[in-house]
């Protein structure tokens, strides 16, 4: 067995981040991507894989009007590293570039049969995720997307809705009506 | 600066591959399960969580009747070309995400359409979804499941009657993306 310099065992790696308020990165000789940011977890490093993850979801209610337009997600389960910074816009932010999955459900209340929902996801404005589901009688019904994309620092996604006519979101916590994720994947 | 053993450091890891034209695989002493093949990357290893990934999608005109293998004419990204004649082939045995999402162009109410993952021709996964009027509906079929390499993962496309398929790379799409060893 050789003996090799230490390079990038984790006590190698950059010291805590303690000022500025952006995600900083790091990738180490072995190719694992590592992440900081001044205030979360002290300023330490930890894997993006393990730790670059959001899921946010509507609580109060809202009504998803009829034609196109954002959702604003107005509460948090988990975004440590605050991707979701523009909650009006219903925009997530990536800090860092590699492949993302990203999940989006909306749910609504039909008044009718024959109603139908379409979430949408954009990427720096252009519709890259869409799904349609419809009511088939007076009760909530749902319509998913998963995707991933490769995306790079800041490019951006927005979570929106389409519907037939006004309807009253599927909306409470812990976000399992109307919700969306965005998780770090890997370099890609 | 200290010294520790050497065991998979990436200049322990096997040299670039440079010939042959199938996926090779590396677990180092760690349990990371890492990939190279001939012409990707050029040849150099990559772990298997960063690089597995591929998403095709339904670009031409096609209508769905009954239950059929759907081929998938575009690709959005497949660095180690995974998908070929209608199915996915997966490269090592693994822990993955499967998403196949099917839309169709309804031209009545109570029509339906199903997305199905088959597994070596068997079904693992199937969603369903029914329109209530002359537009697109949508099934989105996601699933996580233990592969073996050399499985094969085909999307199938199934319509209560024949329907027009909604293309694009946001309306009918498949992907398959490794998670781990599991």
């Amino acid at each position: 067995m050789s003996l090799i310099p230490t390079y990038a065992i984790p006590d190698s790696l950059p010291p805590p981040v303690i000022s500025g308020t952006t995600v900083q990165s790091f990738t180490d000789v072995w190719g694992d991507v590592w992440i900081a940011k001044n205030g979360v977890y002290g300023g330490a490093w930890k894997r993006a894989r393990d730790t670059l993850y959001g899921k946010w979801y509507r609580n109060a209610a809202f009504t998803l009007p009829a034609g196109q337009a954002a959702v604003p997600l107005d509460s948090t389960t988990r975004d440590p590293y605050s991707m979701y910074t523009n909650p009006a816009g219903s925009a997530a932010y990536p800090p860092i570039s590699g492949l993302y999955d990203i999940l989006w459900q909306v749910t609504a209340n039909a008044t009718a049969s024959g109603q139908w929902v379409q979430p949408r996801f954009f990427i720096n404005g252009m519709l890259m995720g869409v799904s349609q589901s419809y009511a088939s009688s007076v009760n909530a019904f749902s319509s998913v997307i998963s995707q991933q994309f490769v995306l790079h620092v800041g490019d951006y996604i927005q979570f929106y809705d389409n519907a037939s006519t006004a309807l009253a979101a599927g909306v409470g916590a812990p976000g399992y009506w109307t919700y969306a994720t965005v998780e770090y994947y890997g370099t890609g | 600066m200290s010294l520790v053993p050497a065991y998979a450091i990436p200049d322990n890891l096997p040299a670039p591959v440079t010939s042959g034209a199938t996926i090779q695989s590396f677990t180092d002493v760690w349990g990371d399960v890492w990939v190279a093949k001939n012409g990707v990357n050029g040849g150099r290893w990559k772990r298997a969580r960063d690089a597995i990934y591929a998403k095709w999608f339904r670009n031409a005109a096609i209508s769905i009747a009954g239950a059929a293998v759907l081929t998938l004419d575009t690709m959005t990204k497949d660095d180690y070309g995974l998908y070929s004649a209608a199915a996915f082939t997966v490269p090592v045995a693994g822990w993955y995400d499967v998403v196949f999402q099917l839309a169709v162009t309804a031209t009545a109410t109570g029509q339906w359409c199903s997305a199905r993952i088959n597994v070596n021709a068997a079904l693992q996964g199937i969603m369903r979804a029914h329109s209530g009027a002359a537009a697109a509906i949508s099934a989105t079929c996601i699933q996580q499941l233990a592969f073996n390499a050399g499985d094969t993962v085909n999307a199938v496309a199934e319509a209560s009657v024949s329907l027009a398929c909604t293309p694009l790379v946001y309306w009918t799409y498949a992907t398959l993306q490794y998670r781990g060893t599991g």
